[in-house]
């Protein structure tokens, strides 16, 4: 017997015809409708959503993977083409998903509950409908599903039966609800008044967590800045002098050594506003020693040897990296995470993912993937599979072509932009043009005094 | 009503300004208006509209919180059907509906169907449109507007003359402040080590000094806007450099050298100077 808990991509092909979908027959009350809301959650494979109100396939597709968190990174909203149904079924079978409640069924054009019921037979979901009356059509498609029509009390008996079996996918060892909430974003101010536009636009509690942060980074970059920059170390003395009198320091030197430290801060941080904030504070200790220093930040994390190791051992990085809608975006990203370099990341053979995404074994050595990141494999792992690809061909495909070296480069950039999570480094971004500051090291130092 | 609306308290301003032994000549040029124009204003012959850098101008020549220049009332408004209903039960579930929806479209960033959003939280279409109405306005003085056009509620900037000056002041403030150049650098170190500036500042130094005070890096006390050797650092500037500690900065004591760059090019650069004069 099948394990339901597995589905595969002989399942998907074939489709669970033998599942009925479930129609509520009556009205509910408000604060039964926002209880229906309220046990949506994809790791238990449940699905809640507002059905749309277009005909169109890609709307009912944006939907659910709205509803499965994959809501797009900014660049890709308002592009239809980019949500169709093929995306869609991966995700349905790598998250496990059970059941999918669409409320406000009668609001749905017949052409997408058509949609909505194809798309659950391909993938063994229950389809579960309130709003009432149907439209006649509406009962045709669902006759032709051998639909079951409940009364509200039945209907919500049975949800609720089917939501209290349902059980996480994965095991709960990332102990997120412990966890402090993640930053949120910071201002765009540069140094000068980074901290008083902190204070201004962020919760008090958050301020506080974040100025204690900014201050001890900033006692701590003094430290180390400190030497470097008045030239107490060697490593940064410059052999020629122009102006006798005048310690004169190496440029590329120093900015090697002071981007080391600043690779260090960004090691530590977990995300994009952690960053910023310990490199603005780095730039107010540098200030006060005499010098500008000014950062460009993609560059400055693009240039670091390792992605962050902070951001890599913390679940809520996984988390954020579920925004992505194609799954070869989500896939390397976790990838880029277990600190793979551009080249293995394109050549590394499908069968080198296991089947579940909780290993990945490259040159013998296997690494073990987080449990939040192992849908993301899951979902890329079951695409291939859905388009035929064999496992000794490339596990990261775009559309069934193997993914560029740019490819790459620019999906963990669009983790950084779009998600905040700072797994670029120089493994993957392998662009180093040493002629000026923008494209070395990100960063440039004038003394200003 | 429509919801409690805003509005200049005249008479705070008039008399903190007198109290201050302030001219009209100062509070105009600090608003960038003529002096008449600002002595109709303090009349009351005027619609009353600032825009936020003015009425932060305002506040700050008074030495007064910008809050303490507004005046919060009830008004009301042709929309009747959009009216708050009597019992405070519905003016809460309205308030709490505001407060969901405005993050919700400022997050979801496009059009949303109006029902798609009363379904999400849980109250009717009617509910949520009234809500909708009350957060356009509130947010139409930020430039701000809920459209309500046929594919839903969204939120897009205003096209207004009013709201498109104070956006563009507020990107334009704002482009300014993400990025430090070396010379306002040098400028703000010197200021920020107690030096002072020459009593008529050379050409480049005022162009410097023009985008440090238009990006509200540095600001002149009040009456003193003309006098650039006046000029101080902004209280923000100083809380986030942590001066208020009052340890200065430092003079840096050591400078970057870099290797010219076509050297190659120059070959009596590095010739040695017998044979350069030969």
């Amino acid at each position: 017997m099948t394990d339901p808990n597995t589905p595969d991509t002989t399942t998907a092909r074939t489709g669970w015809q033998g599942i009925r979908p479930r129609v509520c027959g009556g009205p509910l009350t408000t604060a039964q409708a926002r209880a229906l809301h309220a046990s949506h959650d994809p790791d238990r494979g449940l699905l809640v959503l507002s059905a749309p109100t277009a005909p169109q396939p890609s709307t009912l597709s944006s939907a659910v993977l709205n509803a499965l968190g994959a809501t797009g990174s900014l660049r890709l909203v308002g592009r239809v083409a980019d949500t169709t149904l093929e995306v869609v079924l991966p995700w349905l079978l790598a998250y496990r998903v059970r059941h999918l409640l669409l409320t406000r069924a009668d609001r749905m054009p017949s052409a997408s509950l058509q949609h909505a019921l194809e798309l659950a037979a391909a993938a063994g979901i229950t389809v579960w409908t309130t709003g009432a009356p149907l439209h006649d059509l509406h009962r045709q498609v669902l006759a032709g599903r051998r639909a079951q029509t409940l009364t509200a009390e039945e209907f919500l008996t049975a949800w609720n039966t089917a939501t209290a079996q349902a059980q996480p996918v994965e095991p709960d060892e990332t102990g997120l609800t412990a966890r402090p909430a993640a930053w949120p974003p910071m201002p765009a101010d540069d140094f000068p008044t980074f901290r008083a536009a902190m204070r201004r636009c962020l919760p008090a509690d958050v301020f506080a967590a974040a100025d204690a942060l900014f201050l001890a980074t900033m006692t701590d970059a003094r430290a180390r800045l400190a030497p470097l920059l008045c030239g107490d170390n060697d490593a940064v003395r410059a052999v020629e002098q122009d102006r006798p009198g005048v310690v004169c320091l190496d440029r590329t030197a120093l900015e090697k050594q002071v981007s080391r430290y600043l690779h260090t801060l960004i090691g530590a941080s977990t995300s994009t506003p952690e960053v910023t904030v310990r490199l603005r504070a780095a730039q107010v200790a540098a200030f006060r020693l005499g010098w500008l220093l000014s950062v460009n930040l993609d560059r400055v994390v693009a240039t670091a040897d390792e992605p962050s190791v902070a951001a890599r051992r913390d679940p809520r990085t996984w988390q954020a990296l579920r925004l992505f809608r194609y799954p070869y975006q989500g896939a390397i990203c976790v990838l880029a995470g277990l600190d793979l370099d551009n080249n293995t990341i394109r050549a590394l053979p499908a069968g080198a993912v296991a089947g579940d995404g909780s290993t990945v074994t490259v040159h013998g050595h296997r690494f073990p993937v987080p449990p939040p990141a192992r849908v993301m494999l899951r979902a890329q792992r079951l695409s291939g599979q859905l388009a035929g690809r064999t496992d000794a061909q490339p596990f990261i495909h775009v559309a069934g072509a193997p993914a560029t070296r740019e490819r790459v480069r620019t999906t963990v950039r669009a983790a950084l932009l779009d998600a905040g999570v700072p797994l670029l480094s120089r493994k993957v971004d392998e662009t180093w043009a040493g002629n000026d500051w923008l494209n070395r090291w990100g960063i440039a130092l004038q003394e200003v005094s | 009503m429509t919801g409690p609306q805003l509005r200049l308290d005249i008479a705070t301003i008039r008399d903190r300004r007198i109290s201050l032994n302030l001219p009209t000549r100062i509070l105009a040029g600090e608003l960038g208006i003529a002096e008449a124009g600002y002595r109709r204003f303090e009349g009351g012959d005027t619609d009353g509209h600032l825009t936020i850098t003015q009425l932060g101008r305002l506040a700050a020549t008074l030495e007064l919180d910008a809050r303490t220049l507004l005046l919060t009332e009830p008004t009301t408004g042709h929309r009747t059907q959009t009216d708050l209903p009597p019992d405070e039960a519905g003016a809460k579930a309205r308030a709490e509906l505001v407060r969901l929806l405005g993050p919700m479209l400022l997050i979801i960033g496009r059009a949303v169907p109006v029902a798609t959003l009363a379904d999400l939280v849980g109250a009717d279409s009617a509910a949520v449109q009234a809500a909708l109405e009350q957060l356009r306005d509130q947010l139409a003085p930020g430039g701000l507007v809920v459209s309500l056009s046929k594919p839903g509620a969204t939120l897009v900037p205003g096209h207004t003359k009013q709201g498109a000056a104070v956006t563009r002041q507020l990107l334009r403030q704002a482009e300014r402040r993400a990025a430090l150049n070396t010379p306002s650098a040098r400028l703000m170190h010197r200021l920020s080590r107690g030096d002072t500036l020459a009593q008529v500042p050379k050409q480049a130094e005022r162009q410097q000094l023009s985008i440090l005070v238009q990006a509200g890096w540095l600001q002149a006390p009040p009456g003193r806007s003309g006098v650039p050797n006046r000029l101080v650092l902004h209280p923000d500037v100083a809380y986030s450099l942590v001066l208020e500690d009052g340890e200065p900065t430092e003079q840096a004591s050591a400078s970057v050298w870099t290797e010219p760059s076509n050297r190659a090019k120059f070959t009596w650069l590095d010739a040695e100077p017998d044979q350069q004069e030969g």
